[in-house]
């Protein structure tokens, strides 16, 4: 912990821009993952993926919301990462 | 190798353009804003808290049931039919946003944001294991030690406990609680009810423990674009430097005209109050979330100091332009009127909605089947929803143009409350009778107990062509 401007600064918590990045690619593809579970999920039931015979198991439905909202998640965030990549053109580099 | 920043200005490539984040030590404060602030956590965060345990109808009040593919709130059911309302409601929501931020500013961020009343209780229980401001200051400056130890566990124990609280009850609201913490003290806990438990602890130890006014500045998308939302009109909370300035210390009960100094004695309280760390100051800043926190501690100083309150307040551009505030101007009306209007529509459609719903599924096996006696049949998957919360008997009726019988001959169906009754139903017509082609036929149900509780849905009914 250093002092800087009569203000302690704790470098610990510092994100920096790297993760800063990230934290922008993960929080705004968390948002779309939330808001696409909500969706797919009004349309389709786990049995319909799963079939009925195994979707009487509590956790096979959660499983398969659980397993839907990552994998929207994980779609959404290689979206966000590739939005960041080529928003940040060659003239950056 | 240099690169070029906005301004045209060249700096070394390997210089960040992110200023080192300074941890920051808010004081605690004491005023009526900070009881409102305090009023609404223990609201909000009670009703989160509380919600799941209490129980309505013999079930839980509020449940989002994913196996059932219900949502219960309170008297209300939602079915994945029902999607529209959930849409709505999010709507209504945006809108209520846009409305009251140009109403008021930041009142949601303010008051009501989960970052911000679960942040108030992270601080509240970093200073319960830590101390006040400057006992915390002193506290990360020492070196390590035994009690430094104790007091940075005690802190982390606190925060992990209310963390995985705030998880188990988060699952409780997709899994009937009680039966969850039964299986939490039987170490029963599914693996996704124990991922998401975890899950959603950590998202809450990290965004209000660790990374508190981070998330206002970096994260949150409504910081960014709520400017768009604000105008002359809108309230803000803002420093007075017409009255304030030229700020500065001054002896207790000097006359400020005869220093030629302002109201301001640069007693820095407003900034050290302030959970985003900015100097009010320097003027309307994206990072204020509008707690008032300076307002209520400047109001302190200067009844301290015997000066009127307000030099830090709730106000608007215009006011402090001395200019008149409107607050009945174009966006306000257009906002308002579509929350009105979405907000009536929402209840006249809640209030509408049938108690029963009706699908009707041909079957796709065959389009149609011509029977030895000379009639054609066609058969269907009916499914009967029973929306409410009490068991029916339900009739069902086909009708069409045409002669149709329907085999179960008088169909009853007796349908759990909530549930869904799939029913194969046979509906034939005589082949070369008053009508003949494919037509469209119309099925109804209709409770018995009640007539008023009845669906209906119409289908192709298909036959040969002549």
């Amino acid at each position: 912990m250093s002092v800087e401007g009569g203000q302690p600064v704790d470098e610990r918590r510092d994100l920096g821009a790297r993760a800063r990045k990230v934290g922008v690619v993960v929080w705004s593809s968390f948002l779309a993952a939330c808001a696409g579970t909500l969706f797919l999920f009004a349309f389709i039931a786990p049995t319909d993926i799963i079939g009925p015979a195994d979707g009487s198991d509590w956790q096979d439905h959660l499983g398969t919301y659980s397993l839907g909202f990552l994998g929207l998640w994980c779609l959404a965030a290689v979206a966000s990462t590739i939005a960041l990549y080529l928003h940040n053109g060659p003239e950056h580099k | 190798m240099t690169t070029k920043g906005d301004a045209g200005a060249v700096a070394p490539a390997s210089e960040s353009y992110y200023v080192a984040h300074q941890k920051i030590y808010p004081r605690e404060v004491s005023g009526r804003f900070q009881r409102l602030r305090t009023a609404a956590v223990w609201i909000l965060l009670g009703l989160y808290y509380l919600l799941p345990w209490i129980n309505l109808h013999c079930r839980q009040s509020v449940l989002f049931d994913l196996r059932a593919r219900q949502f219960y709130i309170f008297e209300m059911v939602l079915w994945p039919q029902d999607f529209i309302f959930l849409t709505w409601l999010l709507v209504l929501a945006g809108l209520s946003l846009f409305f009251f931020t140009a109403v008021a500013g930041r009142l949601w961020c303010a008051y009501a944001c989960p970052q911000t009343v679960w942040t108030e209780v992270f601080l509240w229980l970093e200073r319960l294991a830590e101390g006040g401001r400057a006992r915390r200051l002193k506290l990360d400056a020492a070196p390590w030690s035994a009690s430094k130890l104790a007091r940075k566990g005690g802190k982390q124990l606190l925060w992990i406990t209310f963390a995985l609280w705030t998880g188990f009850t988060f699952v409780g609201y997709f899994s009937p609680i009680r039966d969850l913490g039964l299986r939490v003290l039987q170490f029963e806990l599914g693996p996704w009810e124990t991922f998401w438990s975890l899950f959603y602890g950590f998202a809450t130890y990290g965004n209000a423990g660790l990374l508190r006014e981070q998330v206002c500045k970096y994260m949150c998308p409504y910081a960014r674009f709520q400017g768009a939302m604000f105008d002359k009109d809108t309230l803000i909370i803002t420093y007075d430097a017409g009255r304030g300035e030229p700020r500065g210390a001054r002896r207790r009960g000097a006359d400020a005209k005869a220093t030629g100094l302002g109201d301001c004695v640069d007693c820095r309280a407003c900034v050290q109050v302030c959970p985003t760390g900015i100097d009010i100051r320097k003027g309307l800043q994206y990072e204020c979330i509008a707690c008032a926190a300076c307002v209520d501690a400047c109001d302190e100083v200067m009844d301290r100091v015997g000066m009127p309150r307000g030099l830090v307040r709730y106000t608007t551009q215009h006011a402090l332009d001395h200019k008149t505030t409107h607050v009945l101007r174009p966006r306000i009306i257009v906002y308002g009127s579509l929350l009105a209007l979405l907000f009536v529509g929402f209840i006249v459609a809640l209030a509408l909605r049938k108690p029963v719903g009706l699908d009707v599924i041909r079957d796709r096996n065959a389009l149609y089947r011509l029977l030895d006696d000379g009639r054609i049949e066609n058969v269907y998957t009916v499914k009967i929803l029973n929306k409410s919360e009490r068991a029916h008997e339900f009739t069902l009726t086909v009708h069409g143009d045409g002669e149709y019988s329907i085999d179960p001959l008088v169909p009853r169906y007796s349908v759990a409350p909530g549930s869904v009754y799939p029913a194969i139903l046979r509906v034939r017509r005589p082949a070369w009778g008053s009508v003949s082609g494919s037509g469209t036929i119309r099925f109804e149900v209709v409770a018995e107990d009640d007539p008023r509780i009845h669906a209906a849905h119409e289908a192709r009914f298909l036959a040969p062509a002549q």
